[in-house]
């Protein structure tokens, strides 16, 4: 009988094993029931883990750490709506009307949007 | 992200008291992480779950803060009062919630219950949980296993006593 290294039980569980691997856990488990034991009391002790943890979420937040929170400076962050992309998206529709209007000198100012906008899909 | 930042706080605390195993030290962590990323919210990518955002700031942070105590503890200018506070802070907090089992993966080490927590509970794949960790898929597995069997076993104590 190969030898399984006992933590692939663990990989099992958590359906981290390749399916060669899988397969080879569930040979193993069926021709030895200690290690078929051991996966039992593996995945009892998973649900008394998970509620021990969870029992942590109950502790009450201090309103000292939330106020400190509240009270922070914030960045403007990212996903401020899409704003700054529309803008972008108008400067380089402005830049394309630019083109068209102004030729030759139109044409930089198309070629600067397109590299400060290149997410936008006018390109 | 303020409220947001909020609502996740009793994760973000669960994750410092793992990390830290102080009541006191965690919501330091906590308050310090938020502020943070409060102050790099430009950097956080909305695609990203700011949940794991903020679990990886707070590993970080940690990490840097042990480096730094490993040096003044070279040079032996860690207050003692600051140190008494932790443990009695800790003492009142975790004794009136901790259940056996929460008492026994406290007293897991550190890497084991960390580990633990990230993958069964937050929901991490062994890659990500070895990319939040920096440690090898491998390590993640078998610490893993090792947290899980010393608790089953203890479990398993418990009933047959």
């Amino acid at each position: 009988m190969t030898e399984l290294r006992e933590d692939k039980l663990s990989a099992y569980l958590d359906g981290e094993l390749s399916d060669a691997d899988a397969r080879q856990v569930e040979a193993a488990l069926a021709r030895d029931p200690q290690l078929k034991n051991t996966l039992d009391m593996l995945t009892t002790a998973e649900a008394d883990i998970l509620q021990a943890f969870d029992a942590q979420l109950e502790i009450p937040v201090p309103p000292s750490l939330e106020n400190a929170i509240r009270s922070a400076p914030e960045q403007a962050p990212a996903n401020s709506g899409k704003a700054p992309r529309t803008v972008l998206w108008m400067s380089a529709a402005a830049a394309l009307v630019a083109l068209v209007i102004g030729g030759g000198g139109g044409f930089y100012m198309a070629a600067k949007a397109a590299r400060t906008a290149p997410k936008c899909p006018s390109g | 992200m303020k409220d947001e930042l909020i609502s996740l706080l009793p994760r973000l605390r669960r994750f410092g008291r793992t990390l830290t195993r102080s009541a006191a030290e965690a919501d330091d962590l906590v308050q310090e992480s938020c502020l943070r990323a409060l102050g790099r919210a430009h950097l956080w990518d909305p695609a990203q779950p700011l949940d794991r955002w903020m679990f990886r700031i707070m590993r970080n942070l940690w990490i840097s803060e042990m480096r730094k105590r490993k040096v003044r503890l070279g040079q032996g200018t860690v207050p003692a009062d600051e140190t008494d506070e932790l443990i009695s802070h800790e003492a009142s907090e975790t004794a009136a919630i901790a259940s056996d089992l929460q008492r026994q993966i406290n007293a897991l080490p550190e890497d084991l219950s960390t580990i633990l927590l990230t993958v069964t509970v937050e929901g991490y794949s062994y890659a990500e949980a070895a990319e939040l960790l920096g440690i090898p898929t491998g390590t993640v597995m078998s610490r893993l296993h090792r947290a899980r069997k010393l608790l089953a076993a203890r479990l398993a104590q418990e009933v047959n006593a």
